[in-house]
């Protein structure tokens, strides 16, 4: 009988508790941010490019823009899968030994290209953007009389991508 | 009454090795499924669902994000980073975090493959250097989906690591 009289008063105080609270909770508003360490940007880089003889169009492009703080977005050459860095492509002839060819990148009336040296074109800049857009090279391969035919020739580039300040003094 | 405990028991003893077997069979063929299981390479058991939309206008190419400044604090063990392979890439990502300090480059965390539409979003840190501002960067490698072994043009990703 004890016990049951204390278990109601018990019971009788919580919900004496619970009811202005509740009123409480309906006057007020909770404001909640988390900064969260997300991309604020995407840069599409091709995936594969096939190249013609007459060169062939290289697109970069940014997308989902969101806040650069005043900096610019900035696509760069990091390196190349090839000794030194170099822009070249490799195959294999039908008869077993590898062969090689150069390419260059044509950015207005700027050629980019190697001629033999280390790292020669790590940092050259591609493309910047400070909002989305797409910024349009030409990649073309260096044909001399010694290229061989009937070889397929592949690389890859590792692109550099950075924000940076939009008065570059190298510039 | 003991005999029918032991009966129960033994239901319920053929219930779990069923089960225990069933499992292991549904968690080899999970981790056979995909090439890159096939060709030795691991997909990373940290990845999850990313349910953030890119821009559909984008299609071809590999679609690479670009952090601003991150944000970690001193002395963490854990870091909370969205590591993302958006959904139309045609190829696996590979994450390396590696932070240039005075004393050298060091490496913070190094992923497995991460397919598309995945993303990591918290993994273990070594390394992490004192409170400061420090030069990060994200690089990215990739490799084909058909082939796993093929790699594909890949990216560094310059960025801030705040350490607070």
């Amino acid at each position: 009988m004890k016990f049951r009289k204390l278990t109601a008063a018990a019971l009788t105080c919580m919900m004496c508790i619970a009811l202005p609270m509740t009123s409480l909770a309906a006057n007020t508003t909770e404001f909640t941010f988390v900064d969260k360490n997300e991309p604020t940007y995407t840069i599409t880089i091709p995936s594969t490019l096939e190249l013609e003889k007459d060169g062939s169009e290289l697109n970069i492009t940014a997308s989902d823009v969101a806040y650069l703080d005043g900096k610019k977005i900035s696509v760069t050459i990091a390196g190349t899968d090839y000794y030194r860095n170099q822009m070249v492509l490799e195959g294999e002839t039908s008869s077993g030994p590898r062969t090689s060819i150069r390419y260059q990148i044509i950015k207005g009336d700027e050629v980019i290209e190697t001629t033999g040296g280390k790292d020669q074109v790590n940092g050259v800049e591609l493309a910047s953007f400070t909002e989305n857009g797409t910024a349009s090279l030409i990649v073309k391969p260096v044909i001399t009389s010694t290229t061989q035919k009937d070889v397929l020739y592949k690389g890859s580039i590792t692109y550099g991508i950075a924000l940076t300040d939009t008065a570059d003094p190298e510039e | 009454m003991a005999n029918k405990n032991r009966i129960h028991i033994a239901i319920l003893t053929g219930i779990i090795i069923i089960l225990c077997i069933a499992l292991g069979v549904l968690w080899n063929k999970s981790n056979t499924d995909s090439p890159a299981s096939g060709m030795g390479l691991v997909l990373d058991d940290n990845a999850s669902d990313w349910e953030e939309s890119s821009d559909d206008s984008v299609s071809k190419g590999i679609q690479i994000p670009g952090y601003g400044t991150i944000t970690v604090k001193s002395g963490a063990e854990k870091m909370e980073m969205s590591l993302v392979n958006p959904k139309e890439n045609p190829c696996y990502f590979q994450f390396t975090l590696i932070v240039h300090t005075d004393d050298g480059d060091v490496t913070l965390y190094q992923s497995d493959l991460v397919e598309p539409g995945k993303a990591i979003t918290e993994f273990d840190v070594r390394n992490l250097p004192p409170k400061g501002t420090y030069q990060m960067t994200v690089a990215v490698n990739t490799w084909s989906l058909e082939n796993p072994e093929s790699a594909m043009n890949g990216a560094e990703v310059s960025t801030t690591l705040q350490v607070i």
